[in-house]
């Protein structure tokens, strides 16, 4: 038996559309002035064919697209994801249930340069093992991202505005030839400072496992996926002997949003840096 | 194609046919040769839709040049390859790629001996593919293990099915000898299978993909610094035997959600192993 898909009501309706289309055009009586409106009737049942066909994958598109016709489709409003009261899992709305999705950090740090042919190949094996761990599907990934580095590129700029205060201090006080040169040398200092931090980008490497599980509460949803997630630590845990983390609070962001991947003022101090370079 | 699929199907094509069939009723002349050219239309439409949908989709959005807000903040482009968010300014792009992680067939028909040697080396090679990649980029893999007996008596059906296959066309007349090294291979590959699980080791389902994010002042620069990362990626995956080809799409929403939800059953995901190979 064929499960209601959510797709159907929409395919059913557009197929019937259509079907009464073909109809209005067999039971239209044949003459010279009916003949065009029974072809535009044919082209009709044709297009909304198509449009329930289409349905099958895209009635989420279409139904909206027909609702409100606009060159701008809006297939939600809400919030792709919030982070759960106990900051240690990210929480999503699936119709009336949560879906409670945990994240565990894998700190693996051996190098294969390090390795021997019998570790490297210990090694694979490990991580094959790692894969074919649970019947529940697991995500295990490896995550490039950029270092945060907008807590120190403030620093820094602070320390630049400090020094060039201290400058114009020591030149409105008409100090000695010494103070203000040494005022002027911390301000180059700081400033090749910053030059440098935006000009190389700096990236780290995280291995980590998710996992997801539903509940139709929220703390259902989270308890289900924690209790998943231990099986996941204690079996990579004894593979690898490692010891597997969660990942909790705003650390969580920076695996799901881009401007966590890639911090804002970051690469925003590393375009300018690109740009000034262009320029000179 | 699933029932639900073929069921769509069927639906979708007994209107074109009777279309076809009746459209003599608008006259024998120019109309009815139109009514027939639209009727054609519809069913290359469908059989598109049906199977190359993500080469005919996102060319149908690009023309009527519709672009789609799948969640708050985020942004599909017409163009249907990338996932933007416009975060003060900045514009990150957000682009996919998925492969097979055993990308030649053949390598399934034998066990190789030099397996172990290929298992040694990969550590360094994905070490040193890492090491050339100078922009954020995130390797996933997502793995659900599978009962064996259910995976074994699946291949032994689909080997019996073939052997079949073949003593029928050994049997016809007009053997067809590419046809039968082609059966005989697949049964090479069932067969090294079910060794494999005889041997202990456990099946899993997986899918695999590859995300990066560039970041642009503008939708543009960030969507074409995407597709140069994204080529990039390609290359480099390549000497880890890794065939990629870019998401776009309808699987580009679905691995879009996998960003806040892991599939939560094998079946789930079962569509997305179909393209994996």
């Amino acid at each position: 038996m064929i499960a209601m898909d959510k797709s159907m009501p929409l395919f059913l309706g557009l197929i019937l559309v259509s079907a009464v289309f073909l109809v209005l055009a067999e039971a239209m009586p044949a003459s010279i002035v009916t003949v065009y409106g029974k072809l535009v009737l044919l082209i009709l049942s044709l297009g909304f064919d198509v449009l329930a066909f289409s349905s099958r994958h895209y009635s989420q598109i279409i139904g909206h697209m027909l609702k409100h016709p606009g060159k701008h489709v809006v297939l939600s409003k809400e919030e792709p994801y919030w982070i759960s009261p106990s900051a240690d899992s990210i929480l999503r709305r699936e119709g009336e249930d949560f879906i409670a999705t945990v994240y565990v950090r894998i700190p693996l740090y051996k190098s294969a340069t390090e390795m021997n042919p019998e570790e490297a190949l210990q090694f694979s094996k490990q991580v094959s093992s790692m894969v074919g761990l649970n019947r529940d599907p697991i995500r295990y990934s490896v995550q490039l991202s950029l270092m945060n580095k907008d807590t120190y590129l403030q620093q820094v700029r602070d320390m630049i505005n400090k020094s060039e205060a201290s400058e114009a201090q020591a030149m409105e006080a008409n100090s000695d030839q010494a103070a203000i040169e040494r005022s002027k040398g911390g301000t180059a200092m700081w400033k090749r400072m910053l030059d440098n931090a935006s000009k190389t980008q700096s990236l780290e490497l995280i291995t980590y496992a998710s996992i997801s599980a539903m509940g139709s509460k929220e703390f259902e949803a989270v308890s289900a996926a924690q209790q998943r997630a231990r099986e996941i630590i204690a079996g990579v845990g004894t593979i690898f002997g490692i010891s597997p983390t969660f990942i909790t609070g705003d650390q969580l962001k920076s695996f799901i949003d881009p401007e966590y991947v890639i911090p804002t003022a970051t690469v925003s101090e590393h375009m300018n840096a690109e740009m000034r370079e262009e320029v000179i | 194609m699933d029932e639900l699929g073929i069921g769509y199907l069927m639906f979708s094509l007994f209107i074109i046919f009777v279309v076809i069939a009746t459209a003599n009723t608008v006259g024998h002349g120019i109309l009815y040769l139109l009514a027939i050219i639209f009727a054609i239309i519809a069913l290359a439409l469908v059989a598109g839709m049906n199977w190359a949908d993500s080469i005919l989709y996102p060319a149908a959005m690009k023309l009527l040049g519709i672009s789609v807000e799948p969640a708050k903040g985020y942004h599909v482009p017409k163009s249907q390859d990338a996932i933007v968010k416009n975060v003060n300014g900045l514009f990150y792009a957000t682009g996919y790629l998925t492969g097979n992680v055993f990308a030649y067939r053949f390598k399934q028909e034998s066990i190789g001996e030099d397996e172990d040697q290929q298992m040694a080396d990969a550590p360094e090679r994905w070490e040193r593919t890492v090491m050339n990649i100078k922009f954020p980029f995130k390797f996933h893999i997502i793995s659900a293990g599978r009962e064996v007996q259910k995976v074994r008596d699946e291949l032994e059906g689909k080997r019996s099915y073939q052997e079949y296959q073949l003593s029928r066309l050994m049997q016809s007349n007009s053997s067809n000898e590419m046809a039968i090294t082609d059966i005989q291979r697949k049964i090479r590959m069932f067969q090294t299978q079910i060794d494999r699980i005889a041997q202990g080791e456990k099946p899993i389902a997986s899918l695999m993909y590859v995300e990066t994010t560039a970041v642009g002042v503008s939708e543009k620069a960030a969507v074409d610094l995407l597709s140069e990362q994204l080529r990039e990626l390609q290359v480099s995956l390549s000497v880890l035997d890794l065939q990629m080809s870019r998401i776009v799409g309808r699987e580009l929403y679905t691995i879009f959600k996998f960003n806040f939800a892991v599939p939560l059953t094998e079946a789930s995901i079962a569509s997305e192993f179909d393209r994996q190979g």
